[in-house]
């Protein structure tokens, strides 16, 4: 199989300073990678070296394919006036000369995208008036025109309801499988169960390896620094620690 | 039906709301109108100077950038004294001592039309000199159009599209210049943020899409110009200050527009 990404003993940080430290996986094409942890654990600066934003303060890293990204929600400019067309015909920017407009063909490959992720009826709709769902699959089909290997999504499943995230899910698990390498950034402890790979990190690496084996209930606690509370008729759900005594 | 006096200021009214207008869509979206004015204050001493010696203005201004960016950094490395207090103390200072040498009595006259414009002065030389600045920032804005928007639109994700935010706010600013110079001569240092920021604040209220903005932004720029000339001409306005007014006019007019808009 194709590797995707790989790190050895990687760090990541600001200023010099590691916000993330210990990262070692391993991630081929066609698996889902699910970066687990609490806020401010560093799954976005996890995110941002892979994308090669910033430089490893330490360890190795190597990154075999073009990345396509879709940010945090709140990420994206609302107020900018582009329709969900425009954004998917973004994508195609990274493999036109600087010079280059997007024309007639990108547009078609955009809309082809669109299509492809259920949105071909709201490709003139501005992007701030879709859906939180509908402005995350706009931004796949950018990452899709981008012809991304390795699409890193940070957060895709906050702010959207339920049938909203199986149906984000779906696409995300169709996209896996033709080949392309899915990083998620999530602290939805369901969702990184359905991946192939869960990665859980708060500060430093706690485990990474296929769901079955890596979410315990030790690497949990560690991982969240709460305690793991029952959840009547079976599973169990986290008590994050900096969430106690907010009701 | 106007004396060529006139019809050279409405040419001028015609490039500075061309060229600002449609830049002025790119300042808000992209969040830069207290920077387009900091920028208009902070360059005044250089083309204050360049007028002084008869330099040529371009070059005054872009050396009055330079300075005003190498003492923004410099206020900001002082300890306790945080970056947008060393941007405020930068540009006041710079401001004013541009101020003094344009007020000074040793100053020629014409030099105090860099602070208050001069709409009705521009020579055939002025004017060309505008005109080549102005399809210079139009045709740099239809070439960077499709990345401006896609940086704009979220910079985070600017490198993976194999952009440059830096490179990207690097050509605004440049062009920013660039239109504060075609504007200064005509509306003055203290009213060219009004012609950059106005139309385009008044266009976003009518229209959904950058390209059309840009375009409803020029046609309400020129035509608040022009506006204001009339009403200068007329009135026995000052012309500068009688343009800025209209496009505030134009402004208020766009604002229930938008309400209706956003209502539907």
């Amino acid at each position: 199989m194709t590797v995707l990404a790989e790190a050895e003993g990687l760090a990541a940080g600001y200023a010099g300073r590691p916000v993330v430290s210990g990262i070692s996986f391993r991630l081929e094409a066609g698996q889902r990678l699910a970066l687990l942890g609490p806020n401010g654990g560093g799954k976005t600066t996890l995110l941002r070296v892979l994308l090669g934003e910033l430089e490893p303060l330490a360890g190795e890293l190597a990154v075999n394919a073009r990345c396509g990204t879709v940010p945090q929600s709140s990420a994206a400019r609302l107020d900018f006036p582009v329709s969900a067309l425009d954004v998917a015909t973004m994508g195609s920017l990274s493999r036109l000369a600087w010079w280059r407009r997007p024309g007639r063909a990108e547009r078609d490959d955009a809309g082809v995208a669109l299509g492809r992720v259920g949105m071909a009826d709201r490709a003139e709709t501005t992007f701030g008036e879709l859906s939180a769902g509908q402005r995350q699959r706009t931004l796949i089909a950018r990452g899709l025109v981008q012809g991304a290997g390795l699409m890193l999504l940070d957060e895709p499943f906050t702010g959207v309801d339920r049938t909203t995230a199986t149906a984000l899910e779906a696409l995300i698990a169709e996209i896996a499988s033709e080949g392309k390498g899915v990083v998620i950034a999530t602290h939805d402890l369901d969702q990184a169960r359905r991946c192939d790979l869960v990665l859980c990190l708060n500060g430093a690496q706690i485990a990474f390896g296929p769901p079955g084996e890596v979410l315990t209930r030790d690497v949990l606690e560690r991982t969240y620094g709460g305690a793991i509370i029952e959840i009547p008729g079976g599973g169990a759900g986290i008590l994050p620690a900096d969430h106690c005594g907010h009701g | 039906m106007f004396e060529p006096l006139m019809q050279r200021a409405l040419a001028e009214v015609v490039l500075i709301g061309l060229a600002g207008g449609a830049l002025g869509c790119w300042v808000i979206h992209y969040e830069l109108s207290y920077a387009a004015e900091s920028l208009a204050h902070s360059l005044f001493p250089g083309l204050v100077v360049a007028a002084l010696i008869g330099a040529p203005l371009l070059a005054g201004a872009a050396a009055g950038i330079a300075a005003a960016a190498v003492a923004v950094a410099l206020a900001s490395r002082v300890p306790r004294v945080s970056r947008d207090v060393a941007v405020a103390i930068v540009v006041t200072t710079l401001f004013g001592l541009g101020a003094l040498l344009a007020l000074s009595p040793a100053s020629p006259p014409g030099i105090q039309g860099l602070l208050f414009g001069d709409i009705l002065g521009p020579s055939d030389s002025d004017l060309l000199f505008a005109g080549f600045l102005a399809a210079a920032i139009l045709a740099a804005l239809v070439l960077v159009h499709p990345r401006l928007l896609a940086v704009g639109f979220d910079r985070g994700s600017a490198r993976a599209l194999g952009l440059s935010t830096l490179v990207a706010d690097a050509i605004l600013l440049g062009l920013l210049a660039a239109a504060i110079l075609v504007a200064v001569q005509g509306l003055g240092n203290l009213l060219v943020v009004a012609v950059l920021v106005g139309p385009a604040a008044a266009a976003r209220e009518i229209s959904t899409r950058i390209a059309p903005m840009m375009i409803a932004a020029g046609a309400i720029a020129t035509t608040a110009g022009a506006c204001g000339l009339l009403l200068s001409y007329y009135a026995g306005t000052a012309a500068g200050a009688s343009v800025a007014a209209m496009i505030l006019l134009a402004y208020l007019l766009a604002l229930p527009l938008g309400a209706l808009r956003s209502s539907r």
